[in-house]
């Protein structure tokens, strides 16, 4: 369900009439300040059900969720931000797919271009990863992101 | 957009002004926490009760919860309030901020001192898990229109569009620290002679979930915020308004 | 006593681990991964059960249930190098007789070996539950 941001509002002052906002229509949603760039983002590397997916994270799902499901942890969405600044996807395939763990972490799931899986999980403390091709798993720290989005797309 | 940043900060930053713009001081922090909205309110109240005795149901507690979760702005927003006479806190199922009351500020060395408080107080009560924001936002008022007095305005046609209500919104970063400075000169602010238009100046600035752990860095967080909005205020007047608020240098 | 081979297992699969197009490896990943037994609790039965405990409409709905061959599982963790002795051990809980546990660790690896084998079963229109 695609809602509208409110504007940042202060109890401390109004605005006069003809600077308030009239309601956007329902075609324009706003990012909160500093968002927008994710967004886009988002949109760009993931495309709208990506997108989507990744808000109904944010936004519905509470701690306790499932059966024991921990909310979405906030270091994991940095995270997970910072590797898809940099990551490419193989442009003929599937554009990748996006979950939420249960211990709080986001995961991202795509194909290389010889049809190989590749995984990563974000998680508060960096990102686990598994590559198919040549079946290799392991972690790196949050400094070791931008590093690793380049290595899983050679 | 560029990376640069593009105010110019002064080196040397007045320790007092007079009369102070100040309208108010907000400083947030937005947490994911393991409890439930309903336990909070007492978790928290239980450590500060002494100091803030009286507390108030705002407005959007109110509105459902299944309504508030529907829309992302809501639910960032505070449902309840607690006063003591100087400051005020409010507390959500995701955030929790330590306000100065309206034309009151009581100057950063109390800010600080009591933030360095109210943290322990939130520690013990136990409901905050990760930390997602922390923020220090302020908001300065001044009569008439203050984009004559700063170095910030709207052109068109290459010429300063002056005379016409404005409202500008931009957002920068400065390494880790992301800010959002909102300047208008079309505001109503409540003031102790009551609604009084003038203009606004709006500056909040926050850092993100990997640069920030409240109970970690998060009083050094604040106060880098708070200096970045002090440098930032003092390098976007001009020397006329700075020469009217009787700058006192250390 | 672990289950035996002939038994089949099953998992609910919900919004946040099914996209549409592709299963999250999530679902096996780590130690002592929750499944239910057919044995116990009919296919046709687990719908309800499930939908009661683990969905949490508008939001998160049960998408899938996926189902595998304990015996098909076992020879998955078999091939696995290193090898994984992979079993099932019956866990009955308040809200689900037919539960039972995974306890050995399962890699990112072996999660994504198990994936593919997996038979998936759709909702079946809610009138002929």
């Amino acid at each position: 369900m695609t809602t509208l941001s409110l504007p940042t509002k202060s109890p401390a002052y109004t605005l006069e009439e003809g600077l308030r906002e009239p309601a956007d229509p329902p075609t324009i949603r706003r990012g909160a300040s500093g968002e927008w760039a994710r967004e886009e983002l988002l949109l760009r590397k993931l495309g709208p059900k990506g997108w989507g997916r990744v808000y109904q994270f944010r936004n519905y799902y509470e701690s306790g969720w499932g059966e024991k499901g921990r909310v979405l942890s906030p270091r994991a969405l940095d995270a997970f931000f910072r590797f898809l600044e940099e990551a490419t996807f193989p442009a003929d395939r599937t554009s990748p797919s996006v979950f939420l763990t249960d211990r709080g972490g986001i995961e991202l799931c795509w194909e290389d271009c010889n049809g190989k899986s590749v995984q990563v999980e974000f998680t508060g403390t960096g990102a686990e990863f598994y590559r198919a091709a040549t079946d290799e798993e392991g972690a790196v720290a949050i400094d070791g992101l931008a590093q690793l989005s380049r290595r899983l797309a050679a | 957009m560029s990376d640069g940043f593009p105010i110019q900060i002064p080196d040397r930053l007045p320790v007092h002004i007079e009369p102070c713009p100040i309208v108010q001081a907000i400083f947030e922090t937005r947490f994911v926490s393991p409890q439930p909205w309903a336990t909070m309110p007492g978790l928290l109240f239980a450590h500060i009760r002494q100091k803030y005795p009286e507390q108030k149901t705002l407005p959007m507690a109110q509105l459902p919860e299944e309504l508030r979760r529907q829309d992302p702005a809501l639910l960032i927003l505070p449902l309840i309030q607690f006063l003591s006479d100087t400051f005020l806190i409010q507390l959500g199922p995701r955030v929790v901020s330590l306000m100065t009351k309206p034309n009151t500020y009581p100057g950063w060395s109390a800010i600080q001192q009591e933030l360095r408080w109210l943290l322990q107080q939130i520690k013990a009560a136990g409901f905050v898990g990760e930390t997602e924001r922390l923020s220090s936002r302020y908001i300065d008022f001044f009569a008439g229109d203050i984009f004559t007095a700063l170095r910030l305005g709207l052109q068109i046609n290459d010429q300063p569009l002056r005379g016409t209500q404005a409202d500008v919104t931009t957002f920068f970063r400065r390494d880790a620290l992301s800010i959002r400075l909102q300047v208008t000169n079309g505001a109503i602010v409540a003031t102790k002679e009551g609604p009084t238009p003038g203009s606004v100046l709006d500056v909040d600035a926050w850092f993100g979930p990997l640069d920030v752990d409240l109970f970690g860095n998060g009083l050094a967080r604040f106060a880098e915020a708070h200096h970045a909005i002090k440098g930032l205020f003092f390098g976007l007047i001009k020397p006329e308004l700075l020469h009217k608020l009787n700058p006192t240098y250390e | 006593m672990p289950l035996a081979q002939t038994e089949d297992i099953v998992r609910a699969v919900c919004t946040d681990k099914w996209d549409g197009q592709r299963l999250s490896p999530s679902l096996f990943v780590g130690e002592n991964v929750s499944v239910s037994r057919l044995a116990v609790v009919p296919l046709a039965d687990h719908w309800d059960l499930f939908r009661q405990h683990v969905e949490k409409p508008p939001e998160r709905w049960l998408e899938l249930i996926a189902e595998i061959n304990v015996g098909r599982l076992q020879a998955i963790g078999r091939s696995q190098n290193p090898a994984v002795a992979l079993t099932v051990e019956p866990k009955p809980v308040d809200w689900n007789p037919a539960h039972a546990e995974i306890p050995q660790k399962i890699t990112r690896g072996l999660a994504g070996k198990i994936l593919p084998e997996l038979a998936l079963h759709h909702p079946p229109p809610r009138d002929q539950e």
